[in-house]
């Protein structure tokens, strides 16, 4: 296997063109007894460091890692908020909670300051409540955050469709309205977790980066569906609305991560958020 | 939810609620305490209070 080598011109010992590729890395935090997989998925908080990701990074690859030449790729989810609870208005509508946010950037490793890394995931918020928890990065440098979800009520769904767009979130309005159900586009949200289901209504598609990571939601009162976690980019859909056929008034929770909880007499929770981990390292080829 | 871990909340060195998380992770830089379900009304942003031995919603008082 080839040392890896910053330097992109040639040799000098030969006249052939260099290219560089990016190649995946396996990781696992605990090689001895974990396997090394292709991405990390941190599903609940934890404290790392940056010594320690790198010797995770070594000891999960046959190969030498130059911490020079990895970038990090990171997903950071916040978690759904959960269903709204009925004002008893029947003229006004009843909304799921909102998807967590999403963030996606990448990193050079030696970027990241040496020492500690807390990744703190948000807990997903109780049905009615106006506020998130977040879902956060934080070293020696800073933090960077991700917010949550919150429940939506008729007075507040065109301040967070408008907020939701302002960070790259594709939430479809006659998904929003949830008029339309089971229509081949009911992805509620292209850019993230699916949102919550209205009263009445299923919970929203999620879908993020590439639509074969699209999932649809788990069905007409059910929970929504987890992330498949062999997909990076693979996000939680929305918890179905409360009021199916049989007479349940129950909201049901989000998947994990990030989606929104059903709304209901008894609201769902949205789904805790997340952060997945990819890392790369750049090669030279000759 | 029962196989979840425990939720826990972060404290900021200042006394203020940072956000609330999933899974035990102790951080040299905040505090963590665990939420139950008398802690079920703290939110982030809210500040511990002494006197009180609880966290309360700095916007909703006046500081009397």
């Amino acid at each position: 296997m080839m040392v890896p080598n910053l330097a992109i011109v040639g040799s000098g010992s030969s006249s052939a063109p260099a290219f560089v590729r990016k190649v995946p890395l396996s990781v696992s935090l605990d090689p001895a007894n974990e396997p090394a997989r292709p991405f990390l998925d941190v599903v609940t908080s934890l404290i790392t460091s940056k010594e320690a990701l790198f010797s995770a990074l070594q000891e999960s690859n046959p190969f030498p890692v130059d911490p020079e030449a990895v970038v990090v790729e990171r997903l950071m989810i916040g978690p759904g908020g959960g269903g709204s609870l009925p004002s008893g208005d029947p003229d006004v509508r009843t909304y799921g909670g909102l998807p967590g946010m999403v963030r996606h950037d990448e990193i050079r490793f030696a970027d990241i300051p040496d020492g500690e890394i807390a990744l703190f995931i948000g807990v997903g918020g109780y049905g009615g409540d106006t506020y998130a928890n977040t879902t956060e990065w934080i070293d020696a440098s800073g933090s960077l955050e991700t917010d949550g979800g919150v429940a939506v009520t008729d007075d507040s769904l065109l301040y967070h469709l408008a907020r939701w767009r302002l960070h790259g979130h594709d939430l479809q309005p006659h998904v929003m309205l949830s008029v339309y159900s089971g229509a081949p586009e009911q992805a509620s949200n292209r850019n993230g977790p699916g949102m919550g289901g209205a009263l009445f209504e299923r919970g929203g598609y999620s879908m993020y980066g590439d639509a074969r990571a699209a999932l649809s939601d788990g069905g007409f009162g059910q929970p929504g569906q987890d992330a498949n976690s062999e997909i990076f980019l693979s996000l939680g859909s929305g918890g179905s609305g409360g009021g199916d056929d049989l007479g349940s008034m129950e909201g049901q929770i989000g998947g994990r991560p990030g989606g929104g909880g059903g709304a209901g007499y008894n609201p769902g929770s949205g789904a805790d958020g997340g952060i997945k981990l990819r890392f790369w390292q750049w090669e030279v080829i000759r | 939810m029962s196989a979840l871990a425990p939720a826990y909340i972060v404290v900021d060195p200042d006394g203020r609620v940072r956000t609330i998380v999933r899974g035990f992770a102790q951080s040299s830089a905040h505090g963590l305490i665990e939420r139950t379900e008398d802690l079920r009304h703290v939110r982030p942003g809210f500040i511990y209070d002494a006197d009180l031995d609880d966290f309360v919603d700095p916007s909703a008082s006046t500081g009397v």
